[in-house]
Parts: structure tokens; sequence; C-alpha cells
């Protein structure tokens, strides 16, 4: 086992590296120069673009520059923000718990709503709660989220005013963005765990349980579901960077403050040494959750711990 | 007694359009302590049968009429809930493939406790205790270690065990074993049918051994029911089955399975067409549309068993006459006898060794899979040449050395004496390979004809007209008809596709053809078809073949020559009939007695599993011989010094210490001499 | 990361022993292949439907005048006028009707998804097919890239792309298809190496076909299928991408018409005038429908015994 995940951590690191050249190439791939580009709108002076270019380091060969901010990394140095000159370690710290809260309800949204549905559409498909399922997963697939947040937005706070509409105080005003973020995702959970669901079934051991004496109960929740969920589990892992992504139109919609809305009007700011610490510190936890999720997998399907470290 | 007792059971299984009667109106008793045979080609109805006993059907089956009474109760009539008490306790099965039938998740030891604790009110300590016993009962080593395992730690042979112990776990009256060896080696075969009869002798139960397999029957079975479109045509006690089949079907299907004896002039007598289609099924005798001997009669009326279930009975208007020898012979082609003399050698492969780089754990340290591991053999121009073996041998890997599709890592192959390497290892014109499963060696996306066509268009063979005529002359030398090349691959039934597989090998008219496993994805009916065609193409076309199979009766129809394989090695070439009869390595006697033959006698005759153990890993092959591990002759020697190829009599030639037949000279060769 | 190892191993088909399988083609019925049959197989009425309806959209994306004459940028009245029989979906916060706005709004989504999809389509294959089909360096270095990639979720490889070559259409549609890039490889990859393997491609090096024409002659009409069925259910989800960005503000230039920037500005006046966003969030809702519909259809036709795999673990959010 411990081999599984050293050898795991092993192959995630070359990733991890690629994830951070992509991040630092970010402003080196902006077109014309980029010690202007980042000055955009200040109609800047030659000797202002020197001026940056040298503080940035941006004279510099390309490699010693990604050395330099490989070291900078290693120190939790992301640059300064353009917009309020604070460091942008300070500020991402600052905005991403919100974001992980965000992130997190949705998730839990998703799997409340999703594995049940999933659940009893695979075991008795055709019943009303598969046709239930198929509903969500029509729908979570179909409506944009963000649409569905300003829809729920009309519907519970500005006509029933039973829930906030805007804010981050307390655990109501974390409902309806939470809702609207993790919907489509019960919609793919519904449709992911259905489907394995009804391929479990097809398979020999379940007619092996069930020559057994097994019940349809115990077949269903000691051994079809128990491998349906392998898949359940890496998809959800592999779907967590996008929700993560997903939250920056929540969190403008509901005025949260969180990592994705930092980005967005980063983005919109030029704001390029925050583009690139979000970009980094997104895929980083991404890596991260995907790694937990391996290991995961590997606890419940021993047969995946053998493919991986021989 | 009768400890199970079907009664006219009738099983349907709706699908879109039709339904299927996949069991129409079959009766027949089991005593405890009996095994009875249920035997027939797939889609006759003998795995719905078992289903239907265990009420395990799928959820567009039911059983529609008819009664299963086990122990005087009827288990039709019974509610889902005390059928639930049924399964596991008073009736267990076990499936053919042990790959897939246990749970890939759970230890082996959840999976036992789980069976025993559905029926008996024990601790989960008593379970445990149970569950080591049973799996000290199949024979499992060190059960208590193993407990604690998942099944992909384990061998084919060694989950069939498991699953074996799952099913004995309570004492179960009746054991229904759906094709429990099919996906099994047959040395592992042997010992799994061995166990099953022990078993069977020590706790009396009732055995319904479901199988397509006339061999794995006429050793392990009292009785054999023999079925055919969803109905038992012939039912009948082994001895008497196999001595004098009366039913027509009884009679082919004996006819087109190749034996270990079998007259190699003889042609395998073949049954035409395929089984009808049970949501339509024909009226009157279903075989009748297939049977040599049908009258008017037979496609107006239906026959019916002629006696009660548990005597001898047929239904047939026109039983087979009793009292008559078993194998009638269709065509006696005068097949000529590999031309006495030296003839003149094709292919010469000389100390070939092919090694694969098993993926690295990611500390560097990379491990080597030897499939192959210094074979050398020569192929003479017009004969068939066998490589027979385990699975895991290498006998595949060989072959695609042998026509270029792999590389050998050291090692030569000759062609006429041009040594075949780098880009001209391949040799379209010369060596083609017809591979085991036709569905995945022809293009879905291609019709037949263009399948056909490319290899004319690739090496550019003559115009357009002359391709085309050359198409014609192939599909029919093949026997299909001309509209076939205007249909695609998955339009036709498996025994057609192979087919086109030669169809397609044959095209660039090659001198030298390897087979890999031609056959073995096909029923017994349409394997002799096309076996025979084999055969007669090699006569009419003057091809040599090389036949790579696991099947030895096959082999025996085919082969000229064998040579018998063993993780990685040759350790017995030699003319096949001097093989079969005197084998003289210990690895070629146990694999021949191990293969079920369909003569009772003979297998009764036979002792217990003749090969202990499975294959050792080709990763880490034991050292000196490599058979030494299952080896019952092994000695301090076999551990140290491996043995060479030597010559012994009769052109034969082994790798052994001590062999079973005098070695002729001293000095060993390493090369086979051309037989 | 190595999502692709999952991927592979999870599509690669248990090998089994040897074993007596049932000729599974025994009695299939000899299926036509006329072009009739072969759409009948996906149902002739829903084709025709589906036909019917993708045409319509066609007719809204290249001549939204045909359909609503106005002039989407210009006032035609009171402002946040309800819907009403001459302003069916009523009027904007500027006066401006917002059904002429929906139908021209329609132009640069399917535009940026579509065109993002075919991007994405031919470089994914690209890189797909020289991952699947070299080996040793070329391969690995391919491989490494689509990990990378497909370490970063496809939402924010598209906002990365627009950091970079700033907003608009343009950008939208670059955006689009770089974020689909490691979709397409991926599934490319495995197939070509399940592919790469079968017998078929093996009996066709024995009769001496040099690799280009066996790409072309067996291993890319192969692909084509999964090829077709990934893209047509992709676009669906090119079209949820392209409306988040536009949404974002990162799309159209103002006043100009677009689903994802309405759909914004209508959320300010959710309490005054809720048909403003409501009807282009139904337009991109139905879009998304008819091309999951349209990717059904084709998987059906294509791929009636359901052998191809779609799934979606990036789907974006």
């Amino acid at each position: 086992m411990i081999r599984f995940i050293a050898g795991r951590l092993l192959v995630t690191l070359p990733v991890l590296l690629g994830v951070t050249l992509v991040a630092f190439l970010i402003i080196h791939l902006i077109p014309g120069n980029p010690a202007q580009a980042m000055l955009f709108g200040a109609n800047p002076t030659p000797a202002q673009i020197h001026d940056l270019e040298v503080r940035l380091g941006l004279d510099q060969p390309l490699y010693v520059q990604y050395l330099r901010y490989m070291g900078g990394l290693l120190h939790g140095d992301l640059g300064t923000s353009f917009v309020t000159q604070r460091p942008v370690i300070n500020e991402i710290v600052d905005r991403a718990p919100d974001t992980f809260v965000l992130s997190g309800a949705a998730m839990l949204v998703a799997i409340v709503v999703g594995i049940p549905l999933g659940i009893v559409g695979g075991a008795r498909p055709g019943s009303v709660w598969d046709r239930i399922g198929r509903v969500v997963s029509v729908s979570g697939v179909a409506i944009p989220y963000f649409w569905l947040g300003l829809v729920f937005l009309l519907i519970f706070a500005v006509r029933l005013k039973v829930l906030p509409a805007i804010g981050t105080q307390g655990f109501s005003s974390l409902i309806l963005p939470a809702l609207a973020l993790g919907w489509g995702y019960a919609a793919i959970l519904t449709r992911l765990v259905r489907s394995r669901l009804i391929e479990e079934y097809h398979d020999d051991y379940i007619k092996t349980a069930r020559a057994k004496g097994a019940g349809p109960a115990r077949v269903l929740l000691i051994h079809a579901l128990r491998n349906a969920i392998i898949p359940t589990v890496t998809m959800l892992g592999l779907q967590i960077g996008n929700i993560l992504t997903g939250a920056a139109a929540i969190e403008v919609i509901f005025g949260r403050p969180g990592l994705g809305s930092f980005l967005v009007n980063a983005i919109a700011a030029k704001n390029i040494p925050v583009v690139q610490g979000a970009v980094l510190f997104i895929g980083i936890v991404y890596l991260l959750i995907n790694l937990a999720v391996d290991v995961t997998v590997g606890v419940i399907d021993p047969r995946t711990r053998k493919r991986v470290a021989l | 007694m009768t400890l199970l007792e079907v009664r006219d059971l009738r099983t349907q299984l709706r699908r879109r359009r039709d339904v299927v009667t996949a069991v129409d109106g079959i009766s027949f008793d089991i005593a405890p302590g009996e095994t009875v045979g249920l035997v027939g080609e797939s889609g006759c109805g003998k795995t719905m049968t078992g289903s239907s006993i265990m009420r395990l059907l799928p959820p567009n089956g039911r059983i529609a009429s008819g009664s299963v009474r086990l122990a005087e109760r009827d288990l039709t009539g019974l509610t889902e809930r005390d059928m639930r008490q049924v399964r596991g306790r008073d009736v267990a099965m076990v499936f053919q493939d042990p790959m897939t039938s246990l749970n890939p998740t759970m230890t082996i030891g959840r999976q036992i406790i789980e069976a025993v604790r559905l029926h008996r009110d024990v601790s989960k300590q008593e379970a445990r205790a149970r569950a080591i016993e049973v799996l000290g009962l199949v024979g499992m080593p060190q059960p208590e270690q193993r407990l604690d395992g998942h099944p992909h730690q384990l061998s084919g042979g060694m989950r069939q065990r498991v699953m074996i112990a799952l099913a004995l776990a309570c004492e179960p009256k009746l054991l229904i074993a759906d094709e429990p060896t099919t996906a099994l080696d047959v040395t592992i075969q042997a010992q799994i049918l061995e166990l099953l009869r022990e078993l069977r002798d020590r706790l009396s139960m009732g055995v319904l051994l479901i199988t397509h397999d006339l061999g794995v029957i006429a050793g392990h079975a009292d009785r054999i029911l023999v079925m055919y479109a969803g109905r038992i045509v012939e039912s009948a006690p082994t001895r008497d089955l196999f001595a004098n089949p009366r039913h027509p079907y009884t009679e082919a299907l004996l006819g087109a399975i190749p034996r270990m004896h079998t007259d190699r002039k003889d042609e395998l007598r073949a049954i035409p067409g395929l089984p009808p289609d049970l949501a339509d099924p024909p009226v009157g005798c279903r075989f009748a549309p297939r049977c040599t001997f049908a009258s008017a009669r037979c496609g107006t009326e239906d026959p019916a068993l002629t006696a009660t279930p548990r005597d001898r009975a047929f239904a047939c208007f026109h039983p087979r006459p009793a009292q008559r020898p078993v194998l009638t012979i269709v065509s006696r082609e005068a097949a000529a006898e590999a031309a006495a003399g030296p003839a003149e050698i094709l292919l010469e492969a000389s100390d070939l060794h092919k090694e694969y780089a098993l993926p690295g754990s990611g500390w560097g340290r990379g491990r080597t899979l030897k499939a192959v591991s210094g074979v050398s053999l020569t192929v003479a121009a017009g004969e068939t040449f066998a490589l027979v073996g385990e699975s895991g041998c290498g006998k595949s890997t060989t072959g695609r050395l042998l026509v270029g599709l792999d590389e050998p890592t050291a090692g030569t192959i000759t062609l006429d004496g041009e040594r075949l390497v780098g880009r001209r290892r391949v040799r379209p014109r010369d060596i083609q390979l017809v591979f085991q499963d036709p569905s995945a060696s022809l293009d879905p996306r291609m019709k037949v004809g263009a399948s056909l066509m490319e290899p004319l268009a690739v090496q550019r063979v003559g115009d357009r007209r002359a391709r085309e005529a050359r198409i014609a002359e192939m599909i029919d030398q093949v026997g299909l008809p001309k509209n076939a090349l205007e249909r695609y691959p998955h339009e036709f039934s498996g025994g057609q596709r192979q087919r086109i597989g030669l169809a397609r090998a044959l095209m660039l008219g090659p001198r030298l053809v390897v087979a890999d496993e031609p056959v073995s994805a096909l029923d017994v009916s349409v394997q002799s078809q096309v076996l025979n065609l084999m055969r007669s193409l090699q006569r009419s076309m003057g091809l040599t073949y090389v036949v790579i199979s696991h099947d030895l009766s096959v082999v025996r129809y085919l082969a000229d020559r064998i040579g018998v394989m063993y993780l990685g090695k040759l350790v017995e070439v030699g003319p096949a009939s001097r093989v079969y009869e005197r084998p003289a390595h210990p690895y070629t006697a146990g694999l021949l007695e191990a293969i079920p033959e369909p003569d009772p006698d003979a297998e009764r005759a036979k002792k217990a599993a003749p090969l202990g153990g499975e294959l050792p890993s080709a990763i880490d092959p034991p050292s000196g011989c490599r058979f030494r591990t299952r080896c019952p002759l092994a000695q301090e020697i076999c551990a140290i010094e491996e043995p060479p190829l030597r010559p012994i009599a009769g052109g034969q030639s082994t790798a052994c210490h001590f062999p079973l037949q005098e070695p002729c000279a001293a000095e060993a060769v390493t090369g086979a001499s051309a037989g | 990361m190595t999502s692709i190892d999952r991927q592979d191993a999870e599509t690669v088909p248990a090998a089994g022993p040897a074993m007596v399988a049932a000729p599974a083609a025994r009695t299939r019925r000899r299926r036509g292949s006329s072009l009739g049959a072969v759409f009948a197989r996906g149902g002739l009425v829903q084709g025709a439907v589906l036909a019917a309806l993708v045409l319509f959209l066609l007719v809204v994306v290249v001549f939204p005048a045909w359909i609503t004459p106005g002039d989407p940028t210009a006032s035609v009245g009171g402002a946040l006028l309800g819907p009403s029989p001459t302003h069916l979906f009523g009027t904007d916060s500027l006066g401006r009707d917002v059904l002429t706005r929906t139908v021209w709004g329609a132009n640069p989504i399917l535009f940026a998804s579509v065109t993002g999809i075919l991007i994405s389509t031919v470089i994914g294959v690209s890189l797909g097919l020289l991952g699947g089909m070299t080996n040793g360096f070329v391969s690995g270095l391919v491989m490494r890239i689509l990990d990378v990639m497909l370490a970063l979720p496809a939402l924010l490889i598209a906002l990365m792309v627009v950091a970079i070559v700033g907003t608009g259409v343009t950008s939208i549609v670059i955006a689009v298809g770089v974020a689909y890039i490691p979709a397409f490889a991926r599934v490319v990859y495995s197939s070509v190496k399940r592919l790469r393997t079968a017998d078929y491609i093996a009996a066709a090096r024995l009769f001496g076909s040099s690799r280009p024409r066996t790409v072309a002659r067996h291993l890319l009409p192969n692909l084509a299928t999964e090829i077709a069925v990934v893209a047509s259910s992709a676009v669906g989800w090119a079209v949820l991408t392209a409306t988040t960005l536009s949404f974002l503000g990162f799309g159209v230039s103002l006043p100009a018409p677009d689903w994802g920037v309405d759909l914004s500005a209508g959320g300010q006046f959710l309490e005054t005038a809720w048909w403003i966003s409501t009807f282009p969030g139904l337009a991109i809702t139905a879009t998304i429908l008819l091309s999951n519909y349209l990717g059904d259809y084709v998987s059906s036709i294509l791929d009636p015994r359901h052998t191809i795999r779609v799934r979606q673990p990036w789907l974006p959010a």
C-alpha cells in the first residue's frame, strides 16, 4: 500500500512540474511584449516598460526566468498583484476557503442527490424514481448552471424571500449557490451510477451472489454497489477541478468573494500574476485531490493497486 | 429415490419483437449421488435449464409451465423469499468463467462466509472456520492465508476451486455445474473434474453437469441428456449413448469430434447448416432440416421421446439401428501419406527467443517475461506441423514470430534457406496467418469482398478483372455463396467468418499458413466443417500448415508432426502418430492423459488427474528443467541441469533427463530433425 | 496525473483464455446497408424531427433576419415591457426586443462552439494518432503534454486562453478549441492503442499493407465512428463553455446580441423583468438538449451495438 502511494506520488510530480510550466508560460504567450501587456491602458512610455522588464526579470533568458519563478514558488512567492500590490499568495489564501466551502457544498449536493437517484434508477430501471432521476439528469446537463443560479435567485430570494440573495453570511447563504453549482454534477452522477449499476448487474459475480441465496437488497448493497462506486469515485475526483473553476460564475452571481470571481476579475483587468497564481493553485489542488482519489480507489479495489506499482 | 424431478419444463425469454422458447418441455430426473450430463451446442437451452432450476433467469425470462421438484418440493411454486432459502442451501451452482464469477473487490473469505451465514445461524468465527474447512476440501493450499486474499491474486484453476468451495459451503443436495472447466486448461480441467467427482461421492450430492464437451461428459456423467433446440432429443446411460446413439443428431455430434484414435484418413462428420431460431422453430422435428435421414413426416410431425426420462429414450421417427459401429464415415479421402523419405524443408526456426519487458514499477527494476526461450523447429513442405501446449506456454508467440508479426529477441527464421529479418520478415506471398477469433480478424467496416480485395490490391496482383476472378474462385473454394462478398462480417456466423478468414489468408497463394487456434471459438458441429475444409484446401493447394492449438484431438486430426511446448520451450517433437502413441516426455504423457475423450470406458480407466499443480510464471521460470515442479519423475539433477532436446527412436526428440522412451543416441542436437 | 492510464485500464477488455464461445451472430438478421436502412436504425421519425430542428438552428445562425427582421441593437419602444403580442419575449432595459436579440444572439455562441469543436477535433485527433501510433520519444512527449493538459479543468484552460488572447468571439473559439483538445486526444489515443493490436490490423500487416495504407484503410474508418460520436455530443458541452465565457463578459462587445451576455445583463433585472434572462436561458438549454439528442442519434446510427463508451469526466461546469 505504501509503495502504491509512493508510486502514485512519483507519477504526479512530473505533471505538477508541467502545470508550473504552463502557469509560468502564460505571461510569455501573450502576444507582444509581456511588460507592455501588463501595463495596458496606462499608455506606458518605453522607459516605464523597460523599468518593469528589469524589475520582473523579463530581460533574462526564458530558462533563467523559469528557474527564478520556481525558486519563488518554493518560497511561496507567486508574484504581486498589479491591482492591490499585495502578494498573490495572500490574496489567494484569503479567498480560497470560501471557494472550498462552496465547492464542497456543491459536491455534497451532487452526492446526496445524484447517488441515491442513480442507485434506485440502476436497481429498478423504468420505475418512478428512475424517471425522476432522468428528469434530474437531463435538466442538470442541459440547463446552464449560471442560469439555474439566476432562476433560484428569482424564485427563492426575490419572489419567496426565503433565502438570502447575496453574501456569505451563514449557512442559508450557501444553499442556493451550492444547489446551482451542484445540480449539473448531480445529473452526471445519476447517469453514471445508474449505468454502472446496470452493467454490474450483468456481471457473473452477481449471479454467484444470487445463487448463494442473497436477497435483492444484499445483492445491491453488498455486491453491486461496491463495484459500481469505484468509477464513480474516480469521476468525482475528475470533476472537482471543474467545480472549483465553475464556482467563478456562481460567485459572480451571488456576490461571493471567492477564488473564481477573483480569477475572473483578474482576467478582465489583465492582472497576469494573479491569473498565473490562480491557475497554479487550482491545478495543484486538483492534482492533490485526484491523488487522494486514486489512493481511495486503491483501497476499495485491490486490483488497481497492482497496476501502478508492481 | 429421486432428488430432482423436472417435468415438462418450458422457459421463455421475451425479446423486443418475439418470444424465444429457450427450454421447450423437457423432463428428467437426478438421483442423489448421481451425475447427469446435459450436453448440447451453444444456444440449445442447456444453460437456461440450469438457471430455470435455480430460478435465476434473466429479467426477461420466465418459467412458462412445468414443474421442478427438489426432494418432493415444487420449486416453481415457491415464493421468491422461500426460493432464496433453497439457493445455496439445497441447490448450488458453479459457473463457467471463474475469472468473472467472483466478486473482485471482496476477499475470498468474506464471500464464503457470506454463503455460510446466509443459511446457517452461526457466528462469524464459526463461519470462518467453515470457510477454511471447505477451502481445504477443494484442495486449496494454505486455506487460512487465502481467506484474506482477493480473487485476482489466484489463477483460473484456483478461482474455480474457490467457486466450488462457495457452492459447497452449506452442503447442498444438488450441484449444478455449468461448463465448469471450459475456461480452463486441459490439465487443470482434469483436476477440477476429478475434484467434483470426489466431492459428489463424499457428500452424495446429485450433480447436473452442463457442457458442450462430450469428452468431459464421457468420463464424469452416469447418464446423459442430449439437448437440441430447446428439447431433449436423447437420454441414455453414458456407455450406451457413446456405444450406440439412436438419434441422428447424437450420432452426428459424436462423429463430428476428432478423437485421439480417429483414423486420420477419415473425414470428420460435419453437420450441415445451423440450429433453428428458437423464436420461430420449424414445424415437426427441429433437427429435420439438418438431418440426412429426414422424411416427409419429420417436416410435419413432432417426434416425442420414446420412453420415460429415466430410461433409454430418443425423439426420432427414424432412429439409427441399435448395435452398430459408432462412426459412419461420410467420405474416405485418400489422404496422401506424408511422402516417405526426407521432404524438402520449407521453414526453419532456430533458437528463437522472445522476451517482453514488463512495465517497470517506477523503481527502475524492470522485469522480463520470457515468452519463448530457445525454440528450434523445421517444417517440411506440404506437411502439417502442430504446436501444442497449455495457455501461457508460448505457442501463440512462436506463431507470431514465424509469420513476422513480432521480431524475435534472438534466433533466426529461414524460409527456403533465406533468412527472414527486418522488413523482409513479413512475406505476404509466402506466409499467412489464420487468426483464432474470426470476428476480430476481419475489419468490421469493410465488406467481405473489399477485405478479400485488400491483399491483391496491396500486392498489385493482376488487373481488376483478374482480382475479381480470384476472389470469386476463393469464396467458392471455402464454400460460401457469391453474395457473401457484398455483406459485412457481422452478418455471418462464426464458422462462416472463419471461412472468410481462410479465404483471405489464401488470397495471395501462400505456401505456409500458420493457423492459431483456428477452430477453438466454434461449436463442435461447425468446427468439423472448418477442419475438413482446412484439410481439403491443403490437398488442393499443396499448403504447408503450422497449427497452433491447445486441443490435442484437433491436432491429432490435422498434424503430421507435433511439437509440445511447455513454458517457452519445446519439450518434445516428433511424428504425430508416435508422439501420441509413445510420448517420451512426462509432460506430453500427462497432457495426453488429461484430455477427456468421448469414450466412457477409456475415461473411466484413467487414473486421477495426471498432472498436479499449475504452470509456473514465465517471468521467473524454475531452474533446470522447467517442468520439474510438476513432474512425477523429477530428481535432483532436474533442478540443476537443463535437459537438451535429444533424438530418440522413430524420429522423436525430447528434452528430458528421464525420458519415457529409450534415447537412441547420446549426443544432443539443438534442432529437431525433419520427419 | 495519469488519467490516461486510468481510462485505458477501463477500456481494455478482459483478456479471457481461449474458450468455446457462442457465435453471437448466429441468428442475427441480415441488415441492409442502404442509407435509408442506416437512418432507420436511429428511428426515421426521430431523424426527420432532428433534421428539421438542426435546419432551423442553421437558419437562425446564418440568416437571423429571415426570422426576426428587426435590428437587435435598436430600441423598439418602451424599456422593460413584459411579453405581449407585439413583443413576444418582451423588451430589455434599453427597450430592445428580446425575441430579436435571442434569435440574433445564437450566432456568436454556436459559431464559437462548432468551430471550437472542429479545431479541437482536428488537433486532438492528430495528437491522439501521434501518441498512439508512435513509440518511444514522440509518444512519450505527446502523452506528457496531454497529462498536463488533463490536469487542468477544461474551463480553467478556456479562461487561461482568454487571459492570453483577450476577449471577443475569436478568443472564445480558441478557448473552446484548446480546452477540448485533451478530451479528443485521449479518446483517440486509447482507441488507437486498442485498434493497433486488433487482429485485422495484424492481418493487413501480413499481406504487406504499408503503415499509411493501414491507417487510411482500416484505422481511420474504424476511428471515424468514435470521433463522430464524441464530437457530436461534445458540441453541447462546448455550448456550455462558450456561454459561460460570454456570461462572464469575455465574449462579444456590447451592444451586439449574445445569449450569455444577455442572460448576464438580465440578471440585474430579475425583480422587474424576468423575461430578459429567461429567454436566452431557454435558448441555451434547448440548444444543449438538441445537441445531446443529436449525439445520441448519431451514436445509435453509427454504433448500434453501443460499443463506444463516451465517458465525460471533463464535462465543463
